[in-house]
Order: C-alpha cells, then sequence, then structure tokens
C-alpha cells in the first residue's frame, strides 16, 4: 500500500478510496414523516460507522484491515464491494466508480467480489451449489450455458471440492466446505479484488488452517489482489503484505505488516497487540496481560478530536480538540509505514 | 496437596435422535481440586460443553446421562433430586455463558437479578444485598457499581454484560465456576481485561474453574492443566504447559500446528486433512483415524486412555512419553 | 462431504419427518381422497344431480338408505328434488374446491409478489403498498366478499375476485415480513455483490425462501376460502343455481331441518367440516415442521 500524497506511483492503484465515510441513519417510519411534515424535530441516531477513510490497493496486494467488533472495518468492506454506497467521498476500480450514481445506486463492476463471514448464511439455502457458483457468471456472461458445468467443475475444484459437489445443497456440506463454495463463488465471477470479511472467524482451528492454506495459494496461482478483513492479529500477520489499523471508524495506522507489528506507531495499536493472548509454554507464574482501560466509545457520539484519546495512556490537550492526520507527520514515512497520531511512539 | 473438588468418573451423555445415538460425551474422567484452574479445550462438536452441562444436571431431552459419576466434595450430583440439585446450581457451583445477552433477562435491571440470585439462597435484607452485590459488581470491574444496580441490560456493552453475568455467577461464592467460552464474543482487548480479572477472583476467592473453550491461546493464559477432547473423549489431559510444549496426541500436535503463530508468514500452514467424524454411530475404530498420519492396523480398535502419572493420552502411537 | 445420497433434498428430509405424525398423514390421505373423489365424480355417482331429467320427484325427501326408482341405494337420503345427496355432496365439493383452488392460487401469486416487492425495494414503494394492505386488512374478510359478490353479482369468476381481494393481503404481509428478514441475510448481500439482477434476486433467491411461512398461510386461506365460498353461496350471493356448491346444498336443506329431514343439510356440511378440519391439520403438522423454534 502507498500513501496517495508522497507517491507519484499510486496511478498504478487498482482499487482506491478516497475520502470515504458512511452514516446510517434509521429510516423515519411512516409516523415519523407525518410528524416531520407537522413541523416536529425528530432525534436522529445517526451512526458514523466509516469517517473519511482513504487507501489504495495494488494489483497483487493482500491488505489486512484490522479492527475491535464497531470500528466500521465490515462496512468499509462493503462499501469497497459496492454492496454500501458511501455517503461521501468516492471509490474507484481503475478510476472508475464502483457504484452508480443516484438516490439508491447499483453496484456497476463484476470485478469485485466478496467473501462473507458465516458460511451458513452467505449461501441461498434452497439453491444448490451448482446454481451458487454458476448463476452469476451466466448472468452477466463470462461463460454460455453449454459450458456452465464444466466452469463450475474447473472452480469446484479450484477451492478443493469434489465436481458432484455441485448437485448438493448447503446444508449437506461442512463449514468449512460450505466456506469453499463461497469461495468458489466469488472466483468464478474472474475478480480482479477479492474483499474476505472474517473469512476463518467461525470456522474451528483445524479447519481454519485448511481455509488459510487455500487463501495463500489463491494468492500466488490467481495473483489475486484481496483485502482481509479481521479482528485475529494473528491470521492477519500470516496472511497479509500490508496492514491498515481502524479506531471508530478512522484508519489511524498504515504500513507493511511485518513493520507495524513489530515497530507500533499508533499507541492503539500496541496496545492492541499486547492484548493478543498468546500460547503460554514456559514458566509458572500468572500470566499478566497489558489490557487496554475502558470500553470502545458509542459511534453514536464519537468522541472529538482523535477517537483514542479517552483510552490512550499519552493523550494531552491537542488530541481532544484536533483530528490527528497523515499528514501530520514531520518526516515523511519510511517504507509507507503512516500513522495518524499527535504523539507517536518510537 | 490440596484437597480434591470434583470428581468425574466414566461420565456418558447421549443424545437420542431420530437417526441414532448420538455421543456427545463418552466416558469422560477428570478431578478438580480447590482453586484449580483446568481448561477444557475442543472444537466444535467436541462434546466439550455438554460435559459442563452434564455436570450440572442441566442436559434435557433428548440428551441423557447415559453412565458415570459426578462427586462435588464426595456428594454424587449424578440422579440427585432436582430440588436438592436447584441449591447446588448457583451456590457450590455457577455458569457463565458465551453470550451474556441470552443469559441476562432484558426486562429486569441488574440489580434485581442479583437480589433474586441472592435470595434463591439466603435471605438477607435488602440493604445488606445491595451492599453485596455492589461489592462483587465493584470486584468485577465495574466502576460506580452502587448507582448502576438500576441499569438494565441493554445500557451496558458487550463487555460490561459479560463482567455482570461473572458477577452473578460469584455472588454466592460458589466453589466452582463453569465457563463456557466466556470470552468469544468479546473484542481482544475487552477480552484480555476480563481475562485478567477472571484469573484474580479466582485467586483471591479460592474458587476452582473449568474453562471450556477452542481458543488454545486463552487457555492457555488461565489454566494450569487441560484437558483435551475430540469426538466426545478425552484423547489427552495434563498440565497446562507440559501439553502444549510437548503435544502427546496427533490431534493435539496437529492442532497446535495449524495455529498462525507456529509457521513463518506466508508460508502453508501445517493442517490436519478432513474433519471430525459424525457422533452418530461411531465405530470401534479410533475416532482420530481418518485423520491421522501415523495411523495403522492398531487403530482399528479403539486406544484407551493411558496414564504416565500426570499426564494422559488416548492413542496407540503417542507422541513421546512412558505410558502404561 | 457428509455422506448423504443425492436424493436427501430438503423436500425428501421434510416428507420424511411429516410421514412420522399419524394425525397429519391420515388428514392428508383424507384431504386426498376427498379431493380425488371430487375431480372423479361424473364418472363414479350413480346420477348426475343436475341432469334435471333423471330426477323423480317419488324419491324427493327419502332418508339415507333407501332404495331409489333407478334401483340404487341413496346412501345419504335425497334432498326435495330427489336429488341423491352424496352425489350431490361430490359434485358440489368438485366446485367449492375448484373455486377455493383458483382463488388461492392467484392470491397467492399475487400477494406474495406484491409482498416480495415491497421488501425488496422498500421505500416509498413499501410504504404505499403495506398501508393499503394493512387498511384492507383492518375490515373483516367476509364484509369485503360479501360486498363486492354483491357488486358483481353471481358466478363462477366474480365469486374468484371477491374471494382474491378478500385473501391476497394475508399472502401479501406474510410474505413482506419474511422477506424482509430474507433481505437483511448474507446471501443476499452475497447476490448484490455479485451483482444479480432485481428479478433474479426476487424470484429465485428471495421467494423461495419464504416458501415455508408461505405454505402454512396457504393452508389455513384455502381451507378459509371453502368456508367463505360457502357461507357465499349459502347466502345467495356465490354461484348460480345451476352450478351449487356445497354451501347452497346446505342452504336448501336448511328449511327441513326443523321437520326431522336432517340429513339434506347435515352431510353436506360434514362433508365440509371434514375437509376443512383435514386441511388445517395438514397445516399444522407443516407450520410445526417449519417452525425453527420447534427444530429438534
Amino acid at each position: 500500500m502507498s500513501v496517495a500524497h508522497d507517491s507519484p506511483t499510486s496511478d498504478h492503484a487498482l482499487l482506491r478510496v478516497c475520502n470515504a465515510s458512511k452514516q446510517f441513519a434509521p429510516s423515519l417510519s411512516f409516523g415519523d414523516h407525518i410528524a416531520v411534515w407537522l413541523g416536529q424535530e425528530i432525534d436522529q441516531r445517526i451512526v458514523h460507522a466509516v469517517d473519511g477513510v482513504s487507501l489504495t490497493l495494488h494489483r497483487g496486494e493482500v491488505l489486512g484491515l484490522v479492527g475491535e467488533s464497531g470500528c466500521g472495518k465490515s462496512t468499509l468492506g462493503r462499501m469497497m464491494a459496492g454492496i454500501y454506497p458511501a455517503s461521501q467521498g468516492n471509490i474507484r476500480l481503475d478510476g472508475v466508480p464502483v457504484m452508480g450514481a443516484g438516490k439508491k445506486p447499483l453496484k456497476t463492476t463484476t470485478r469485485i467480489q466478496m467473501v462473507f463471514q458465516d458460511p451458513f448464511a452467505s449461501l441461498d439455502p434452497r439453491v444448490r451449489v451448482g446454481e451458487t457458483i454458476g448463476e452469476g457468471p451466466l448472468f452477466h456472461g463470462l461463460v454460455n450455458a453449454a459450458d456452465l458445468k464444466a466452469y463450475v467443475t474447473h472452480w469446484l475444484e479450484t477451492v478443493g471440492l469434489p465436481a458432484e459437489a455441485a448437485d448438493r445443497f448447503p446444508h449437506q456440506f461442512s463449514g468449512g466446505q460450505r466456506q469453499r463454495v463461497a469461495i468458489a463463488r466469488a472466483l468464478a465471477m474472474q475478480p480482479d479484488v477479492l474483499i474476505c470479511d472474517e473469512p476463518v472467524a467461525s470456522l474451528d482451528v483445524s479447519i481454519q488452517a485448511q481455509i488459510i492454506n487455500l487463501f495463500l495459494k489463491l494468492k500466488h496461482e490467481l495473483k489475486l489482489t484481496m483485502l482481509f478483513i479481521s479482528h485475529d492479529l494473528g491470521v492477519i500477520r500470516h496472511i497479509t503484505d500490508n496492514i491498515a489499523i481502524m479506531y471508530l471508524g478512522r484508519i489511524v495506522e498504515r504500513g507493511p505488516t511485518l513493520d507495524v507489528y513489530e515497530n507500533p506507531k499508533h499507541p492503539y495499536t500496541r496496545a492492541l497487540l499486547d492484548s493478543i493472548p498468546r500460547l503460554v509454554t514456559e514458566g509458572d507464574e500468572l500470566v499478566v496481560f497489558k489490557a487496554i482501560d475502558g470500553e470502545l466509545p458509542s459511534p453514536l457520539a464519537p468522541p472529538p478530536g482523535c477517537h483514542f484519546h479517552l483510552r490512550c495512556p499519552h493523550a494531552q490537550e491537542i488530541c481532544k480538540t484536533r483530528v490527528p492526520d497523515f499528514e501530520d507527520q514531520p518526516s515523511p514515512p519510511v517504507s509507507g509505514h503512516d500513522v495518524a497520531c499527535h504523539f507517536p511512539l518510537g | 496437596m490440596k484437597k480434591i473438588l470434583l470428581e468425574v468418573e466414566g461420565l456418558s451423555t447421549h443424545f437420542m435422535t431420530r437417526n441414532g445415538v448420538l455421543k456427545a460425551v463418552n466416558d469422560v474422567s477428570f478431578t478438580l481440586h480447590e482453586g484449580e484452574i483446568i481448561g477444557l479445550v475442543g472444537e466444535s462438536g467436541s462434546g466439550k460443553s455438554v460435559t459442563g452441562f452434564s455436570i450440572l444436571g442441566l442436559v434435557d431431552a433428548p440428551g441423557q446421562i447415559v453412565a458415570g459419576s459426578v462427586r462435588l466434595q464426595g456428594r454424587e450430583l449424578i440422579g440427585m433430586a432436582e430440588p436438592e440439585l436447584r441449591t447446588v446450581r448457583g451456590r457450590e457451583i455457577s455458569m457463565v455463558f458465551q453470550d451474556p445477552s441470552t443469559t441476562l433477562n432484558p426486562v429486569l435491571s441488574i440489580g434485581t437479578q442479583m437480589r433474586l440470585a441472592l435470595a434463591a439462597h439466603e435471605t438477607v435484607s435488602r440493604q445488606a444485598a445491595d451492599t453485596r452485590c455492589a461489592d462483587v459488581l465493584n470486584k468485577v470491574g465495574i466502576p460506580d457499581a452502587a448507582r448502576r444496580l438500576d441499569y438494565f441490560p441493554h445500557q451496558f456493552s458487550g463487555g460490561m454484560r459479560q463482567r455482570v453475568a461473572i458477577a452473578i455467577a460469584l455472588l454466592n461464592h460458589p466453589k466452582l465456576i463453569i465457563c463456557d467460552e466466556p470470552t468469544t464474543a468479546l473484542d481482544v482487548s475487552i477480552q484480555a481485561q476480563i481475562l485478567l480479572q477472571m484469573k484474580t477472583l479466582a485467586q483471591d476467592f479460592g474458587t476452582a474453574m473449568i474453562w471450556i473453550s477452542h481458543d488454545l491461546s486463552t487457555v492457555s493464559s488461565v489454566a494450569s492443566q487441560l484437558l483435551v477432547m475430540y469426538a466426545g473423549r478425552i484423547i489427552e489431559s495434563g498440565p497446562a504447559r507440559d501439553l502444549l510444549r510437548i503435544p502427546n496426541h496427533p490431534y493435539t500436535h496437529g492442532l497446535l500446528g495449524s495455529l498462525p503463530e507456529h509457521a513463518r508468514p506466508g508460508q502453508p500452514l501445517e493442517q490436519i486433512p478432513g474433519q471430525m467424524p459424525s457422533l452418530i454411530d461411531l465405530g470401534s475404530e479410533c475416532a482420530f483415524l481418518s485423520r491421522c498420519t501415523k495411523s495403522d492396523s492398531l487403530c482399528h480398535t479403539s486406544p484407551t486412555l493411558r496414564s504416565d502419572g500426570s499426564r494422559r493420552v488416548r492413542c496407540h502411537h503417542p507422541i513421546a512419553g512412558d505410558w502404561h | 462431504m457428509s455422506n448423504h445420497k443425492q436424493a436427501d433434498t430438503p423436500l425428501r428430509l421434510f416428507w420424511n419427518e411429516f410421514r412420522s405424525s399419524h394425525i397429519a398423514l391420515a388428514a392428508l390421505v383424507v384431504v386426498v381422497l376427498i379431493i380425488t373423489l371430487a375431480v372423479l365424480a361424473p364418472w363414479i355417482t350413480p346420477q348426475d344431480p343436475y341432469e334435471l331429467s333423471k330426477l323423480v320427484l317419488m324419491d324427493a325427501r327419502r332418508p339415507p338408505g333407501f332404495v331409489g326408482s333407478a334401483g340404487f341405494i341413496h346412501w345419504l337420503g335425497t334432498d326435495a328434488q330427489g336429488r341423491d345427496i352424496l352425489s350431490a355432496i361430490l359434485y358440489g365439493l368438485r366446485v367449492s374446491i375448484q373455486i377455493s383452488l383458483t382463488a388461492g392460487f392467484i392470491a397467492f401469486s399475487l400477494g406474495a409478489t406484491l409482498g416480495a416487492v415491497a421488501a425488496y425495494f422498500g421505500g416509498r414503494i413499501e410504504t404505499l403498498i403495506m398501508r393499503i394492505i394493512d387498511l384492507q386488512l383492518s375490515f373483516p374478510a367476509i364484509l369485503l366478499a360479501l360486498v363486492l359478490a354483491a357488486l358483481l353479482g353471481q358466478g363462477k369468476w366474480p365469486l374468484i375476485t371477491a374471494l382474491v381481494t378478500a385473501q391476497y393481503a394475508y399472502f401479501a404481509r406474510t410474505t413482506h415480513g419474511a422477506a424482509a428478514t430474507e433481505r437483511s441475510k448474507d446471501y443476499i448481500e452475497a447476490a448484490l455483490s455479485t451483482p444479480l439482477s432485481a428479478t433474479r434476486v426476487v424470484f429465485r433467491h428471495i421467494l423461495p425462501n419464504c416458501l415455508p411461512p408461505l405454505i402454512v398461510v396457504s393452508t389455513v386461506q384455502i381451507a378459509n376460502a371453502i368456508a367463505l365460498e360457502a357461507t357465499l353461496s349459502f347466502l345467495g350471493l356465490g354461484l348460480p343455481v345451476t352450478e351449487p356448491s356445497l354451501g347452497m346444498l346446505i342452504a336448501n336443506g336448511f328449511q327441513y331441518m326443523l321437520s326431522g329431514r336432517y340429513w339434506i343439510s347435515i352431510y353436506p356440511g360434514l362433508a365440509l367440516i371434514v375437509l376443512i378440519v383435514a386441511i388445517n391439520l395438514v397445516g399444522d403438522q407443516v407450520r410445526d415442521q417449519l417452525n425453527p423454534r420447534l427444530k429438534r
């Protein structure tokens, strides 16, 4: 990943998210509409899910998007996949917006596909696996009806499932196999970018390893560009080239994965890395965690200034008022490792 | 040596389903000492949660405890009459579940729920009850507890709700808390807070715990003993750190190998092929046979649980150790 | 892959479970039997009850078991025109079932499409459709049907129109509820991210997944349609006399009830009750099986 402002090569960016935000407002009911019409003010609880995020994804790159639940990472993934339109800002693939314009915009590209967290929910239970995989390519003319069977077989075999799987229903598969089906469905659209939203989080450890290995294989064989969303820092470290850390709708740190893990600059990243439980195999002392104090603030009313200042051990006056920016850094970032903090670490 | 608190022997819980007998828990035995934290690990369907429920006698039809004994300080719990069992639950053994939003009643304030939990086992004045509830809430890390007694569950965040559930479990100073994936639904930063808190509380109160989880890392940071379950049986047990450093069963070995932190980034993970067999009509062969790389003709007969003193393993070809 | 056989479709699993309930299975047999008898009525009844030249007035109002002048036994007796009640019931069932099934099918298609469209598109379209339906549901179905039947006059299609208008709203509301739930599921998001066309998402993905509650509503609504049709005919607002349904048979025999000739009204009434109860029993079992909360 490179940062838009410092890199002349950013023209090569395949997918570019530019200052994108997303707010969710609960839709007004019929009664509310009448109340508004009569002049009544309605307290609309607006959730600021994503707040001015910019990032780029280059061809062949695997970018990890890390954060706790409610930080907006899934929403950002769905915006990039063309499921939710951005409230502000834009998301472009090769310079072309991912979604059309208008009040109810539709996705305009098939080149970005998505794999979801829960393979029990993301497959239509009443549709045979073969049709689930084949319907998109058939509808978009990637394959004609005569070759469909062979086409589906090809993608089933790519993800390690036998050709007979096409005739079965999702309930006849285990969780790991269903996730393979979901991956085959996304791949069959021959995407340039694959958005994976916690694709291994709901799987058992031994099955998780099988799916991670499948992603590694696909990354090499198909030269896939991927956004890998996860809260599991171990999985992210294993599979991604670059990562972006998200906190309450904003990206707070981004850079090459190993660099960020070894030398985190944002206090939140540091604390997050410290709070991962590790496998303890030595010693008989009580294991002491460095837990982050406090809770995630509500995205309904995010704190002003830096969103992390309430929990940050280094927070000062400026943090309460001014939103830190990637551009604030005194020296240009080395190798694209970049932080949005007034008082970065080390 | 500490006194024995709980002895589970030959515990078997089966579910009589339409398609046959599902042996969810099969001949499980272990002992738990006072103040000890024991980790019960396994993948989904391994029988770890059903084991927890069986100890408390909370198995509903079509499930049935078909054999075994569970003794709490020498008192047999299996076959105990329901009213008597109810005095054990909550007072001597309590339970914390994965999802606090399903265990807390959404229409009662947490103060009311805690007072009810207290009143179920002893008579206390309203004021004394409130003091005790606020006290326990403070202990689990809820600030300003006295005022928050009037709060309803929805006014707490997920992490705070789990703290309330833990506080209720601690309320009657039980000797044993069974924790079924208590931190799985929480975020990493909150998980770390709660792990730390539970561990300190267990030490302060001298409470023993059975910590049920699929996550080896979290278990290893709290438990001193580990039980590894696979397809309804204990396949390996022993002191947590020994077991994780030198696993003896090929399954445990494979499970540890498949953790991303054990591989170089970007390199394929060691993986256990296949998946757990159906628990209906399990054959007489070793349940891990089809996934095992070390299997031979011997493995077509079910291995017994063998012990070397501190550790046990259920395998014909354990990786290391001197077994008998 | 689990060791399921090829034939292990959701439908087959459903049937295996259904079979295990003896009451529901018996009810299903009764429903199928009644429908078969009704369909085959012209070939199996001893008499065509509406061929006026075959009716003998001498045989009128005879009790069950009477051997008529045509030489066959009137198992359920005869009515005021000397018509064999059993034959009349089978012919009446034929008309009743035909009308209610047609009405049910149209109401189902119309209601399900409206409900799914409302849930999928949301916004103004949803508000408009669902408000009209709510408004309509606030009137009793029988009242609507009565008014419409009176306005449209007698005949098969006016009657069907009245039944459809009275019933489509139930299907629409059920579908809307189910579809709104399905709409938020991941597999619909997956379809949107492919992206598939709205038509395909609604008709291939959302609607089939709304079928379980719709099937339950269908069984109830078809039973209701049979009862509603009988009511309208009983009140003289249904079919013309040349095509009498069960309701009209009951109405015709009503005046003889007090004179002890119970069979003219009672037997058609019994046939109606048996059919409606059997359909409801089948529906109850289907509902229990499809209710996720009662799953194992």
